[in-house]
């Protein structure tokens, strides 16, 4: 029976081991319907594990994850598409030999007759998407001559395309980034969490972007999760100055 | 002195026989492109194609009909490459195993083993030819073979199609994007393992039209598909592996090397050149003509 808990996502003691070494051992950690979570760790505390697990490119060795209480564990990649959840990565996957109105409509393709009978109707909807993110001036460039930052631009407008979309998870979206795109970056996340009620997952080292857009935040250090809360809470956390600083 | 129409002669048939070879060597890369495997069992689906359009012109279709076999013969091969796909080659894809196109890749060669030799169970180590295809023709005033011509055309109109659908659908939209970006294509919920499928059944039914189309020309035999094999290989090299325009110019290339080696210098080591200008573009650009440097992290 699925349980309604008013979380979307709960991840219920998840392990996942790579031969030797535990990456996620025994993680929880629930995500609110509607809010921007944060995820904030040391480098190799799980965190893009955790989205890999979420998103489906690895299975975990024990535990479940569960959306709107149902489990998506055992789904593929493109079935937790289907449920409503999208992911980027750190290193933007664009297609990179195809067009940047190409890139935007290839989530349509998951279905392909939807696809070709929406064709007139999804165009305009990926150039508006597109003029939001401040790339509509590029939609005939090939994405390979897009630079780091509009490449990211570009993956997260095409996770928008996903209808019905319930969860973004985003793998630190804005490393490496320059100000200005950055800024994008976080308007589009406000606004579509605003107006058409995304739920996100942020994955990030950056600190005050991660304080403008997230009311929660957990924190994972070798595996678990150590504290959870809101920024200013978490940062007070004895377990969470010893995960930076070292003990 | 060596005759200029003699020269031209060998320029036209180097060019024909290189379009035709593109056509295998498409054939793999497609495959590689989408399922990052090497798909060693290609000539043997080149070796069915041929023995399908036999079987068909010569028991069922009649000599005069021998075109309808072509794509009769692609579409058997397609479905048997579906097939073998999904129970042989998908199970290698599912989980977490490392370096899941190894395996899928040795499941290949020994593909390769089992359906050479079931050729020989059911019909023998024996040598079939079908009728030819079409009389000797012209191009202005160079005569060349009708089967040739014929292979030719087939192979421009089966490329054409095939551009087609990879350039305006939306599935070959979703399989220029696999071939691009194969985690992309699946976390923007495409299933690639269907795709995988698709590509192998294209790829194999590629080879299938080659076999079909060649079989007036260099028979139907158990082992017929080797050959196609090797120089669809020395293709990708040239072209390029992954980059369908670099397999088709390749093929031209090599065509055109191995028809004026043969003129200029001497026929008795007509595959010498080809290897000797895949030596070559290794050297100086090793990811071959169209060949991109791949970012492994």
């Amino acid at each position: 029976m699925p349980k309604n808990s008013g979380n979307l996502l709960e991840i219920d003691t998840v392990t996942k081991r790579f031969g030797g070494l535990t990456a996620l051992g025994g993680l929880s950690l629930e995500v609110r319907e509607g809010e921007i979570h944060g995820i904030i760790g040391p480098n190799g505390s799980g965190k893009t594990t955790l989205i890999n697990l979420i998103s489906g490119l690895y299975s975990p060795n024990s535990g479940s994850i569960l959306l709107q209480g149902n489990r998506i564990d055992h789904l593929k990649p493109n079935e937790r598409t289907a449920k409503g959840i999208i992911r980027t990565f750190q290193i933007p996957k664009v297609f990179r030999n195809m067009t940047v109105l190409e890139n935007m409509l290839v989530p349509a393709i998951s279905d392909s007759q939807q696809g070709r009978r929406r064709e007139a109707e999804i165009i305009p909807h990926a150039r508006e998407l597109l003029r939001f993110v401040q790339l509509g001036h590029m939609e005939n460039h090939l994405a390979k001559s897009l630079s780091g930052g509009q490449s990211q631009l570009l993956q997260i407008a095409r996770g928008f395309m996903v209808s019905p979309l319930r969860l973004y998870l985003m793998d630190e979206p804005f490393a490496g980034i320059n100000p200005r795109i950055k800024g994008v970056i976080m308007e589009s996340i406000q606004k579509m969490n605003r107006e058409r009620g995304i739920t996100f997952l942020i994955v990030s080292h950056e600190m005050p972007s991660i304080r403008r857009l997230c009311g929660r935040v957990s924190v994972i250090h070798v595996g678990r999760c150590i504290a959870e809360g809101t920024l200013e809470e978490v940062v007070n956390v004895p377990a969470v100055i010893e995960a930076y600083i070292g003990g | 002195m060596i005759d200029s129409q003699l020269i031209a002669q060998y320029v036209i048939a180097g060019l024909v026989i290189g379009v035709i070879y593109a056509l295998m060597a498409i054939g793999i890369t497609f495959i590689y492109s989408i399922m990052k495997m090497i798909n060693w069992a290609m000539g043997e689906f080149y070796m069915m194609g041929s023995y399908l359009q036999y079987f068909l012109v010569v028991h069922l279709l009649g000599a005069q009909l021998w075109f309808l076999g072509i794509p009769l013969a692609m579409a058997v091969v397609f479905v048997l490459g579906m097939i073998v796909q999904r129970y042989l080659l998908l199970p290698m894809f599912v989980g977490e195993m490392e370096r899941k196109d190894e395996y899928a890749t040795v499941v290949t060669v020994a593909l390769m083993v089992f359906f050479r030799n079931l050729a020989v169970v059911l019909a023998g180590p024996n040598q079939y030819a079908p009728p030819d295809y079409a009389a000797p023709t012209y191009i202005g005033p160079l005569p060349l073979s009708g089967n040739r011509f014929v292979a030719l055309i087939g192979t421009l109109v089966i490329l054409a199609l095939f551009y087609l659908v990879v350039k305006k659908t939306w599935i070959g939209k979703a399989l220029r994007g696999a071939a691009q970006n194969r985690v992309g294509i699946q976390t923007a919920g495409v299933n690639v393992l269907r795709l995988d499928q698709i590509a192998f059944g294209v790829g194999v039914a590629l080879a299938a039209a080659s076999g079909a189309l060649l079989a007036p020309i260099f028979l139907v035999w158990p082992e017929n598909g080797a050959v196609a094999t090797m120089k669809g290989f020395e293709i990708i090299v040239i072209g390029g592996l992954g980059s369908i325009p670099g397999s088709l110019v390749a093929g031209i290339l090599l065509g055109l090397v191995e028809s004026l080696g043969s003129v200029l210098i001497s026929p008795s080591y007509k595959d010498v050149y080809g290897f000797l200008m895949v030596l070559g573009i290794l050297f100086v650009r090793p990811t071959g003509l169209f060949g991109e440097k791949q970012r492994l992290a």
